[in-house]
């Protein structure tokens, strides 16, 4: 075979990387473009995970049954041919490959190192924590493109025009085309950026030394179809080998071909790169011949592992259970977004994506750190020092792709409260000082004003104090953000639910 | 002792020889001091030239001049139901939009669209006034007619749910976001004015003609949203800040930017809950369009016809009647209504 199908995957891949590049991009709101949710929603370990850790049923959508479909009959296609991840560091590669000349060959049983780690993750999420958000190469793609790259590109657009504009006078027409079309009108930016991008970096840098490195030894994405795609219906057509010369093994960046002409269909992610390898040795006859992966010769079967592994996960989630009905878990420390499922569930459903954050238009949900639990780490948190939840804005669950918070009709999402304010008769101007002022009022977009002026007598002056009507408060936090008491202690603070 | 060097140690070897090859310079205390210096004044440089390019403009701004115009009449109140008639009719009362602008300007519309409502609520302009006044604006020969306000809640959403980006976009206008390096600190004019800089955005004080476009709507309790209120929305910096003392702010602020035609829309007024509002029960129809070159009268006008209240107890309308922004005598006024 010459090598049209590893072209065709190469321009698969590009197209499909440009295209979830746009849409990540242009992930706003009011949409402009396709919404991401449904990309994450194609990763089986992370949709698997999260609704085990949550006990939660996720919304199944199309796209997790069309790339599992495509594992049962091709193989890890998505790997190869979609991931955007994967493709990012077959393109690093790439740039890298005049300069390095890699031995893509190692020891088998490496490679179950991912199924350890997926395995480890469903035990994890059994007891009811949800990992594999730390590791899911959709999620970190994701947090790293949202949270990380965007800001980042849309400040350096900014900074870049501002400085055509104020010093030589052009650009202007460009820049305004391009705020009014392209990027948000807003700047935006994230607490932990920097981790995002690290975490995104390392895999990439670890190219250097084996091309797929990240696919071969620690995806949990790329474990889950592999499980999937232990046998698929359609195989890889190779040559019988004579010559053991070891080209093609040490060429392979999955490890998935063995020197003896054998392959690993559920190592192998499609790259279509042998089908362009010259072969040394003459024409043979061809032939199929599998290997299983196993540890000391004995190979684990899709069967067994679906037999040991539902057996495992049957006596955790008895267990699992027990420990959630003495519910020793606290309730939220921080603000969620309106549409957050109950606490516990929210945690373990979220799988940290930043869809959420990247649409909020005040930009004020931000990742959390510990402030809700080592369990709650980078889950979005309302920020009332930064923005405040609009009021006539509904994005956060029209994006999120597991529904840890629930798309909301803008009807609902109105009487949705996330938060209860409460005035600091402290820190109040008027009911500290007397000194008059109307700003939370003026800005609580409830219709009949959640905060309401009545007449007071402060320090021998009468004057108009703010109190709050917690019966229609929907702790949406604008009083507190626009409170013109300066600082971290303001004259209304919204406390979590 | 002697093993043989194994590939690894032969790599590093090479790397270190080589590093040390690159590094070998003939480092002298001269040499030394000569490239310390050269990389002093090549930090300095850049960073200098980088605060240069990136700084918000620092240097004041001088108050905007406004053309002398005598108008037919002092102030045009046109009540009908067609909003496009009635917005040109009252501009046609004090003279015609030719009086304000003439061929190639730049004119400023300065509509209210600071929250995210729809239209409807009447917490933002009517989209077809703010459409209408770019037309004429256009008609009169404008060159250029900017769009901007500087919103409450999110740009985007505010210019996208009022409706006023689409219509005055429809009209020909050029809808602009506003951007934070684009103030300047406006050094305000008379001497003793309560804030010596606030920053004011750019393009508002470099235009040839300003028209400024309120919608009538209560502010809190017993106060009013009109023409002289509508001018924090060319007001940069913390817009809480600027609660404090608020009247005598915007009354220096009007006078720094001195909009030459005040447009006040009321056709639908927001009678409660504002500015913000939210409830249509609170939206009153007053179909009204009122037209002056003088904020204080078209205020006083304003309170008094549509809300019943003397504009001369509404502290920024008193305060800015002292400044002597405007008279808001209406029994002396020349004015002149119609309806249609």
């Amino acid at each position: 075979m010459s090598g049209k199908l590893k072209i065709a995957r190469i321009i698969t891949q590009t197209a499909a990387f440009l295209f979830i590049a746009v849409a990540f991009f242009l992930l706003s709101y009011p949409s402009k473009f396709v919404n991401t949710r449904d990309f994450f929603l194609s990763s089986p370990a992370l949709v698997a995970l999260a609704a085990i850790s949550a006990q939660y049923a996720i919304p199944l959508f199309l796209t997790v049954l069309i790339f599992a479909a495509a594992a049962l009959l091709f193989g890890r296609v998505f790997c190869g041919w979609v991931c955007p991840y994967g493709a990012v560091m077959d393109f690093f590669a790439f740039i890298a490959g005049p300069f390095k000349k890699w031995n893509e060959s190692a020891p088998s049983k490496a490679l179950m190192s991912k199924y350890v780690l997926l395995l480890f993750f469903l035990i994890l999420a059994v007891l009811g924590f949800q990992f594999v958000w730390f590791f899911e190469p959709l999620t970190v793609f994701g947090r790293f493109f949202n949270l990380a790259l965007y800001p980042f590109i849309n400040l350096a657009v900014d900074k870049g025009f501002q400085y055509a504009i104020m010093n030589y006078g052009f650009g202007e027409g460009a820049y305004y085309f391009l705020r009014g079309n392209v990027f948000d009108a807003r700047q935006i930016s994230f607490a932990y950026s920097f981790s995002f991008f690290a975490l995104f970096i390392i895999p990439v840098l670890l190219v250097l030394y084996k091309r797929r490195f990240w696919c071969r030894y620690i995806c949990p994405l790329g474990a889950s179809l592999g499980i999937l795609s232990a046998n698929p219906v359609f195989k890889l057509n190779l040559p019988e080998c004579k010559l053991h010369c070891g080209k093609c093994e040490n060429m392979c960046r999955a490890n998935a071909i063995k020197r003896e002409g054998t392959y690993i269909p559920g190592e192998c992610v499609m790259c279509m790169e042998c089908t362009a390898l010259e072969c040394r040795q003459p024409e043979g006859q061809s032939g199929v011949r599998n290997e299983k992966l196993g540890v000391n010769g004995k190979g684990i079967t899709r069967k067994q592992f679906l037999f040991w592994g539902s057996g495992i996960f049957a006596a955790l989630y008895m267990a699992g259970r027990k420990v959630y009905a003495s519910g020793h878990y606290k309730l939220s420390q921080v603000i969620r977004p309106p549409g957050a499922i109950a606490e516990r569930e929210f945690k373990q459903a979220c799988v940290r994506c930043g869809n959420c954050m990247k649409v909020c238009v005040t930009n004020g949900l931000q990742p959390a750190m510990t402030e809700s639990g080592i369990d709650g780490i980078w889950t979005p948190k309302m920020d009332n020092y930064i923005g405040y939840c609009e009021y006539n804005c509904n994005a956060c669950g029209l994006v999120c792709p597991t529904q840890a918070i629930e798309s909301l009709s803008m009807e609902e999402k109105m009487k949705r409260s996330i938060g209860r304010a409460e005035i600091i008769k402290d820190v109040c101007l008027p009911w500290k000082d007397g000194t008059s002022c109307l700003v939370c009022e003026e800005h609580c977009p409830v219709p009949d004003k959640a905060i309401k002026f009545v007449p007071e007598t402060i320090n021998g002056k009468s004057v108009e104090v703010p109190v709050i009507n917690l019966d229609i408060c929907v702790g949406c936090g604008v009083c507190q953000n626009k409170c013109p008491v300066e600082g971290k202690n303001r004259g209304v603070t919204v406390h979590p639910l | 002792m002697n093993r043989p060097e194994t590939n690894l140690e032969a790599k590093v070897r090479h790397a270190i020889s080589k590093a040390k090859e690159i590094l070998s310079l003939d480092i002298t205390r001269k040499s030394f001091l000569k490239a310390l210096a050269a990389g002093g004044a090549f930090l300095a440089f850049s960073s200098n030239r980088a605060k240069k390019a990136f700084a918000q403009s620092t240097k004041p701004m001088a108050p905007r001049v406004k053309r002398s115009v005598i108008t037919n009449c002092d102030l045009a109140a046109v009540t009908g139901e067609d909003i496009e008639k009635i917005t040109r009719k009252s501009v046609e009362l004090l003279g015609g939009m030719g009086k304000f602008v003439k061929s190639g300007d730049i004119v400023v519309v300065k509509p209210n669209m600071s929250w995210n409502r729809t239209p409807e609520y009447a917490a933002t302009v009517n989209p077809a006034v703010a459409a209408t006044v770019v037309k004429m604006c256009f008609e009169s020969g404008a060159k250029t007619v900017k769009v901007f306000d500087n919103t409450c809640n999110d740009k985007k959403l505010c210019y996208e749910n009022s409706g006023v980006m689409k219509a005055a976009k429809g009209a020909g206008a050029t809808v602009l976001y506003m951007d934070d390096w684009k103030f300047a600190p406006a050094k305000m004019a008379k001497p003793g004015a309560l804030m010596n800089e606030w920053p004011v955005y750019k393009d508002a004080v470099e235009c040839d003609a300003f028209i400024n476009v309120p919608i009538a709507k209560t502010h809190g309790l017993g106060t009013l949203t009109l023409s002289i209120k509508n001018l924090m929305g060319v007001c940069g910096g913390s817009r809480s800040q600027m609660h404090w003392e608020l009247e005598k702010k915007l009354a220096e602020v009007y006078d720094f930017v001195k909009p030459d035609l005040n447009i006040i829309d009321a056709y639908n007024i927001l009678t409660a809950n504002g500015p913000r509002g939210g409830n249509l029960s609170d939206v009153v129809k007053k179909a009204t369009v009122i037209a002056s070159a003088d904020p204080v009268l078209a205020d006083c006008y304003a309170a008094k016809t549509l809300f019943n209240v003397d504009g001369m107890k509404i502290p920024h309308i008193k305060f800015a009647a002292g400044y002597s922004i405007g008279k808001g005598d209406i029994a002396k006024a020349n004015i002149k209504t119609e309806k249609i």
